[in-house]
C-alpha cells in the first residue's frame, strides 16, 4: 500500500539525485501527475494530492522513474572485452557477491541518509543484483560508494555581515567551495553472450573526468580479486575497450546530431565547437562546414558529443578527449559518458552507437 | 502567419513610422541585413549584432526599433531566452521569464533549485521569426 510517506521518499531521492527536472516535468505530465516549475512548488503539490488520487499508480510512476535514473542516467562508461567463452564461466555465483547485511543494502533503493554514509567506508559495495534486466539483457550487479564531492557556489552579498562586506570592496563574487559525501550507484552490467562487461560510474554530483578514472581503477581491484580467485589469468584492466577510434567514426556517420567536437586543425588551432542548441545538428552549421572547406578537411578530430532521438527527447554520448591526443594513431580513450537515457533501451541504444 | 517579403515589411515601415525618420531608418537597415544574411545564420542574433545590423549603438535608440521589428505589423524576430550557467546552456520560454518576474522566484531549468539573482543568467536574443523564415530566398 502506497503512501505520501513513500511518494515524498521518491521524491527526496530524486531530488538529491539532481534529476534533470524537464525530463521529471514531461514524465510527470504524460501520466497526469502534478508538475512544477521548481521542486519547492512540486512537493507541496504531492503533500497536498486529494484523498480520492491514485497512490500507488503515482508510487509505482516514481518508482521507475528512480530505478532507471539509478541504473541508466547520467553515467560515465567503461567497456571490458573478454577473450571468447571466458567471461561466462566467472559469473557463475554471481549472487553471492551481494553484501545484503550491508548499510546500503538495508536503505536500497533510497540512499544512506548524509550523516550515516559520513561514516561507512569509500570503497564500492556489491548491493543488488537485477537478473537479466529485459532491456540490456544481462544480469546488473548494483555497486553503492560513498563519494566525495566538491562544487563551487557563488556567494550572496547579502549573507555577509557589514565588516566582511567592507573587507571584500572591489569583488564582484564571491566564491565558496563545498564539499560533502553523496551516495553513487555505480552498475556492473554483465554481458556473457558477448563477452562482455559494462561498467558504468554514477555521474552524481558532477565527478570530475579524474574522479571517474580513480572510481574506474577500484572498480577494477574488486573485478580482477573476484576473477582471479574464479581462475581468470589475465588482469581486466587491460580488456578495456579504447573508443578513440569511435570519434571518427561518430563524425562521419550521418545519423543523430552532433552537439560538439574538438579538433585541431592543420591551419594551427585547437577548436572547441559546441552547438547551443542540443537539437542542433554541428556539422551542418556554416560556420563549421566552410571552415573545413577552407582547410580541405585537414583537421584532426580529439572529442566528440553526439546526439540522438530518443522519442520526445534526446540521449547522448560524449568521447571526451584532449587536444594532445589528436592525430595520434596511438590515442586511448576509455571512458564514454552517456547522459539523457531514460530507461534501459535508450542505454542500449547508446552503448550500441558506441560499440559497434 | 502569411510569410513576409522584402516589398511588404518595407512598405509598412514607411507608412507606420513615418514620424520616426531614425526608427525607420534602423528598421530598413536591419531588413536589409536580414535579407542578405544566409538562412542558417538566423537563428541567434544578439542583441548586439542587430543595433550593428541598425547602425545603432544606443540601446534607448534601438528599443523602439526592436519593439516595431518583434511586433505584430513587421514581425521578422522572435525574442528568445537562454539560461546561461557554466556549460548549462538552456532554452527558456518567455512564459517562464513572465512567471520569474511576478513571483521573483527562478528555478534552474536542470535542478529545479531556486536560482539567485537570476537575471544574470538569463540572456536575450532574437531569432528570425516563421514569418520571416523564407525572407530572402524568394529573391535569389
Amino acid at each position: 500500500m502506497a503512501t505520501k510517506t513513500k511518494i515524498r521518499q521518491y521524491l527526496d531521492a530524486l531530488r538529491q539525485r539532481q534529476i534533470n527536472f524537464r525530463e521529471l516535468n514531461a514524465v510527470l505530465r504524460s501520466q497526469d501527475m502534478p508538475t512544477a516549475t521548481g521542486w519547492d512548488r512540486l512537493i507541496p503539490k504531492f503533500e497536498a494530492l486529494a484523498a480520492d488520487v491514485d497512490i500507488d499508480a503515482y508510487e509505482n510512476v516514481l518508482k521507475l522513474l528512480y530505478r532507471n535514473h539509478v541504473l541508466y542516467s547520467e553515467r560515465a562508461v567503461v567497456v571490458f572485452q573478454f577473450p571468447d567463452g571466458e567471461l561466462a564461466p566467472m559469473l557463475r555465483n554471481l549472487d553471492s557477491w551481494v553484501d545484503s547485511t550491508s548499510s546500503f543494502a538495508k536503505a536500497f533503493p533510497f540512499p544512506v541518509k548524509e550523516d550515516a554514509l559520513r561514516a561507512l567506508p569509500s570503497d564500492p559495495v556489491y548491493t543488488m543484483l537485477t537478473k537479466k534486466t529485459r532491456e540490456i539483457g544481462g544480469d546488473a550487479l548494483i555497486a553503492c560508494s560513498k563519494r566525495y564531492v566538491r562544487s563551487r557556489e557563488v556567494i550572496e552579498y547579502s549573507d555577509f555581515p557589514k565588516e566582511v562586506l567592507t573587507a571584500l570592496a572591489g569583488y564582484d563574487e564571491i566564491v565558496g567551495i563545498k564539499s560533502k559525501f553523496v551516495q553513487a550507484f555505480d552498475s556492473i552490467i554483465f554481458l556473457p553472450d558477448e563477452d562482455r562487461i559494462v561498467l558504468t560510474i554514477d555521474l552524481c554530483g558532477n565527478l570530475s573526468l579524474q574522479d571517474v578514472g580513480r572510481a574506474v581503477l577500484v572498480h577494477i581491484e574488486l573485478l580482477n580479486e573476484r576473477f582471479s580467485s574464479a581462475g581468470f589469468k589475465g588482469n581486466v584492466s587491460d580488456l578495456r575497450l579504447n573508443f578513440f577510434p569511435m570519434i571518427s567514426a561518430l563524425y562521419s556517420t550521418k545519423d543523430g546530431v552532433v552537439e560538439r567536437i574538438g579538433h585541431v586543425t592543420t591551419s594551427g588551432s585547437n577548436k572547441n565547437e559546441r552547438m547551443r542548441a542540443r537539437d542542433s545538428d554541428l556539422r551542418l552549421e556554416p560556420y563549421h562546414k566552410e571552415g573545413l572547406k577552407a582547410i580541405l578537411g585537414g583537421t584532426d578530430l580529439f572529442s566528440i558529443g553526439k546526439r540522438w532521438d530518443g522519442g520526445g527527447y534526446t540521449i547522448g554520448l560524449e568521447i571526451p578527449g584532449t587536444h594532445k591526443q589528436a592525430g595520434d594513431p596511438d590515442a586511448v580513450i576509455q571512458v564514454a559518458i552517456f547522459d539523457g537515457c531514460r530507461n534501459g533501451l535508450d542505454f542500449k541504444t547508446v552503448l550500441n552507437y558506441l560499440v559497434q | 502567419m502569411n510569410a513576409l517579403t522584402l516589398e511588404d515589411a518595407a512598405a509598412r515601415i514607411t507608412s507606420d513610422l513615418s514620424t520616426s525618420p531614425p526608427v525607420a531608418e534602423a528598421c530598413n537597415r536591419v531588413l536589409e541585413w536580414l535579407f542578405n544574411q544566409p538562412r542558417s545564420a538566423r537563428a541567434h542574433v544578439s542583441l548586439q549584432r542587430l543595433g550593428i545590423a541598425a547602425a545603432v549603438t544606443d540601446v534607448s535608440e534601438l528599443a523602439p526599433v526592436i519593439r516595431y521589428l518583434t511586433g505584430a505589423r513587421v514581425p521578422l524576430f522572435d525574442i528568445a531566452y537562454e539560461f546561461v550557467d557554466g556549460e548549462t546552456i538552456e532554452r527558456i520560454s518567455a512564459d517562464e521569464i513572465r512567471d520569474a518576474k511576478v513571483t521573483g522566484e527562478f528555478c534552474h531549468p536542470l535542478t529545479g533549485e531556486i536560482v539567485s539573482d537570476f537575471e544574470s543568467k538569463v540572456i536575450v536574443y532574437f531569432a528570425v521569426s516563421e514569418a520571416a523564415a523564407n525572407f530572402g530566398e524568394v529573391r535569389r
